[in-house]
């Protein structure tokens, strides 16, 4: 196992950043469902990309169907992330009243798609965002793009090289609905040196006053 | 005045820390997780509490109702990144005087301070 790409202050700040984008992710969700969403502590650790499929194979995830959308981003640092939700999604999302509303009560497989494609940006984007923007880094995504159910979730993940890096996983629910919803960002390791450099900076800074 | 920061990070105890006001004699207090915020609270003469919401185990939630249950509140300004209006809604419910999103600047802490009579 290689050793920490991060010292301990470090990926506690790092910690720290998701956590505030995921705040601002979780208010922006609540406002466009009407519902309020619980959030959890980011979990990060370092990892082989490859393990990443593991996450999914325990716990309450490991009996239910799933739907992922994925979406890599690039600039300052690269990475990937993904936004996996439980096959309860729909049904449950549909008797949200501001949904339901958007979508005239019965939204078509289309409808669906799109919106754990819109789910998945705003989420995603207030994620990695959380970490670019306190570090002064741009950061660029593209499309979000549906990956599908868990046995393409699983070929995906298991079909890239070996690449060792930094695994954010957040967990998100919306109070009153069981379903469940994961959010993976890969940080690969040449990325982790420049937000490294970037964590140095702001962490000195605090220091100094 | 003795302050209690309570704060699962590092970071975010630093910040805040940064953000009290500099003129003022102030002892700082930090509690990393809710079960040593409530023994902090239980064994210190806390005269201001900064508290952060999402923490592992006991949360920021829980230690509000903890306090509020118990009639043992300090003066608690909400410190959070979750900025749901309904967050707000609920941490005032349970007794606390603001509900402030990260990051706190000193000169919104000072107002906030100065509207309680804190100042």
């Amino acid at each position: 196992m290689k050793p920490a790409l991060l010292s301990a202050d470090k990926l506690d700040a790092l910690r720290e950043l998701v956590n505030m984008g995921m705040g601002a992710a979780g208010a922006a969700l609540a406002q466009a469902l009407g519902a309020f969403v619980e959030l959890t502590v980011p979990d990060l650790g370092f990892t082989d990309r490859r393990s990443l499929a593991g996450l999914l194979d325990g716990g309450p995830w490991a009996k239910l169907d799933l739907e992922a959308v994925r979406q890599p981003f690039f600039g300052a640092f690269t990475g990937e992330s993904m936004m996996i939700f439980d096959e309860r999604v729909h049904a449950q999302l549909a008797d949200l009243p501001a949904y339901a509303l958007a979508t005239g009560g019965k939204p078509t497989t289309a409808e669906q798609q799109e919106t754990l494609l819109d789910l998945a940006n705003v989420v995603i984007g207030a994620c990695v965002g959380g970490i670019a923007e306190p570090l002064q880094e741009n950061v660029s995504f593209a499309a979000p793009e549906r990956l599908g159910a868990r046995s393409e979730v699983r070929a995906y993940l298991s079909h890239e090289a070996v690449a060792w890096g930094l695994i954010v996983n957040v967990d998100f629910k919306l109070e009153g609905r069981s379903f469940l919803s994961r959010v993976l960002v890969f940080l690969p390791e040449h990325s982790l040196e420049r937000i490294d450099q970037a964590l140095t900076q702001l962490l000195d800074g605090l220091a100094a006053g | 005045m003795r302050v209690l920061i309570v704060d699962d990070s590092r970071l975010a105890r630093m910040m805040l820390r940064k953000a009290l006001p500099p003129d003022l004699l102030i002892d700082v207090v930090e509690a990393s997780d809710g079960d040593e915020a409530l023994r902090c609270v239980e064994t210190n003469q806390i005269d201001l509490m900064l508290l952060d919401l999402t923490m592992p185990a006991r949360d920021g939630y829980q230690v509000l109702k903890t306090l509020h249950e118990s009639g043992r509140t300090p003066p608690t300004i909400v410190v959070s990144a979750d900025a749901q209006s309904l967050a707000a809604e609920r941490v005032m419910q349970l007794g606390a005087l603001a509900f402030v999103k990260k990051s706190l600047k000193p000169a919104e802490l000072t107002e906030i301070l100065q509207r309680a009579g804190l100042l």
